[in-house]
């Protein structure tokens, strides 16, 4: 889900993996960061931005550390 | 005041985890995982931070951390959620009645197993005891009365090679012994926030093992269900750890200062204050066992934090009362674990038990001796 012109969202299933996934992504050197949810259905963090051109690569890195993704 | 109740809640708290604990209420106190705003997420990250704590503590992962209110609430969590109704399990004879109570009322088959024999014959008996039905094994890692600690490594072998699950109570040796969950194959380990791990009274937690990862924490039964933050729209609780266990808000300045308390520990080292224990139970030990008036329980075994005691013929109520009035804490009758008192034989009105804490000194332990004397002569 496109938020803006260059950050993508990654949605994880709760605040608790979203918080690790975001730790995960920035020891990776994907500078990503816990945003806050727009999603009404959500209503919480769960999500992290990544820069559009890099989210395959932190997709990439959540599957292989068995974080599962939304 | 000498304070010699750290078995049921340790006291005094690190400095570090009273701060911890008013910084959170002056500052951050939002509801983790409620919200999207500063206050939530800084609470959420504090949260996080202690689940990280706790899985680099027994070598597990953070989202396999799921807080609850003590070891009780975890245990009850832990045991219904896991075993389902006609199992047969099998339990110590060391068991808290957190353990029990849940496993009578559930309907569960149990059998108990001799802890007071050496390792290879504890193995041999549980073996003997293992039926078609057995699902598993709920042991402490040590006992809240005596000095007793249970081979949680040879017990976890066990049920890996018979295929049960393995659910360990650490109530008493969460931050004092070393455990890996991964080597012990423990599927639940289950410990308190306000004991040896120097928090505050109001959390306790479950840490469950890669079984129940991702999707696979759909296994477990919920004990509670209810809100989580998350997936609000779905009719039923969350598929994965640790919301799927966690309805309702968390006891966020507890954790705080269970974080605190965890780093405390971590700092000073588990080796550093189970040889202080160890040291202050001996030098009691000494005083203790030469006297033909007192009967103490499990004397060889003093590799421990606890001393349980009985004045020949004097109701152990009395003693602790008398010793309150000289300004010592200790506590008296059966501890909540009768079974252990039954295999020790402490009769019809329990013993007293002594707990050593990483804050309690030599010199306190020679004022009690001193005092004890009095107190024998008196009652």
């Amino acid at each position: 889900m496109v938020k803006s012109n260059d950050r993508c969202m990654i949605y994880l299933p709760s605040q608790t993996y979203a918080i690790s996934a975001a730790k995960l992504l920035r020891l990776k050197g994907i500078g990503a960061s816990e945003v806050k949810e727009t999603d009404s259905k959500r209503g919480c963090i769960n999500g992290v931005a990544v820069s559009c051109r890099d989210t395959a690569a932190a997709k990439q890195i959540l599957i292989s550390y068995s974080i599962p993704i939304s | 005041m000498i304070y010699f109740d750290n078995a049921a809640t340790t006291f005094p708290k690190p400095e570090s985890v009273k701060a911890e604990v008013g910084r959170c209420i002056d500052q951050y106190c939002g509801n983790p995982g409620r919200g999207g705003h500063r206050m939530s997420a800084a609470a959420a990250k504090t949260v996080y931070d202690c689940r990280c704590e706790l899985a680099e503590l027994f070598s597990a992962k953070p989202e396999s951390v799921v807080f609850t209110l003590n070891t009780t609430h975890a245990l009850n969590i832990a045991i219904k959620g896991i075993a389902r109704k006609g199992d047969h399990i099998l339990i110590s004879n060391m068991e808290h009645n957190s353990v029990l109570r849940p496993i009578i009322a559930e309907g569960y088959d149990y059998d108990v197993f001799d802890t007071l024999k050496p390792t290879e014959a504890m193995i041999r008996e549980i073996c003997s005891r293992i039926t078609s039905r057995t699902r598993g094994i709920v042991c402490t890692h040590h006992s809240n009365i005596c000095p007793v600690g249970l081979p949680i490594g040879a017990v976890g072998e066990l049920c890996r090679q018979r295929g049960l699950f393995f659910i360990v109570d650490a109530a008493q040796t969460a931050g004092i012994y070393p455990i890996d969950m991964s080597k012990c194959n423990i599927d639940a380990l289950c410990f308190a926030g306000h004991k040896s791990l120097y928090g505050i009274q109001g959390v306790g937690g479950i840490v469950f093992s890669q079984k129940y990862k991702g999707k696979a924490a759909r296994m477990l039964h919920t004990l509670v269900q209810g809100g989580s933050g998350m997936a609000s729209l779905e009719e039923n609780m969350p598929l994965y750890l640790p919301e799927r266990l966690e309805a309702g808000t968390l006891a966020t300045p507890a954790i705080a200062g269970l974080l605190a308390g965890v780093k405390e520990v971590r700092q000073r080292g588990l080796a550093d204050i189970r040889d202080h224990g160890t040291m202050l139970c001996r030098r009691m030990l000494e005083r203790l066992c030469n006297d033909d008036r007192i009967e103490v329980y499990c004397p060889d075994m003093q590799s421990s934090e606890i001393v349980l005691f009985n004045i020949k013929g004097v109701s152990p109520d009395l003693v602790a009362e008398a010793l309150d009035k000289e300004g010592i804490c200790v506590r008296a009758g059966f501890h909540c674990a009768p079974l252990a008192h039954r295999a020790l034989g402490t009769g019809d009105k329990g013993a007293v038990r002594v707990s050593f804490g990483a804050y309690n000194t030599p010199q306190e332990v020679d004022i009690f001796c001193d005092t004890l004397q009095k107190v024998k002569q008196g009652v």
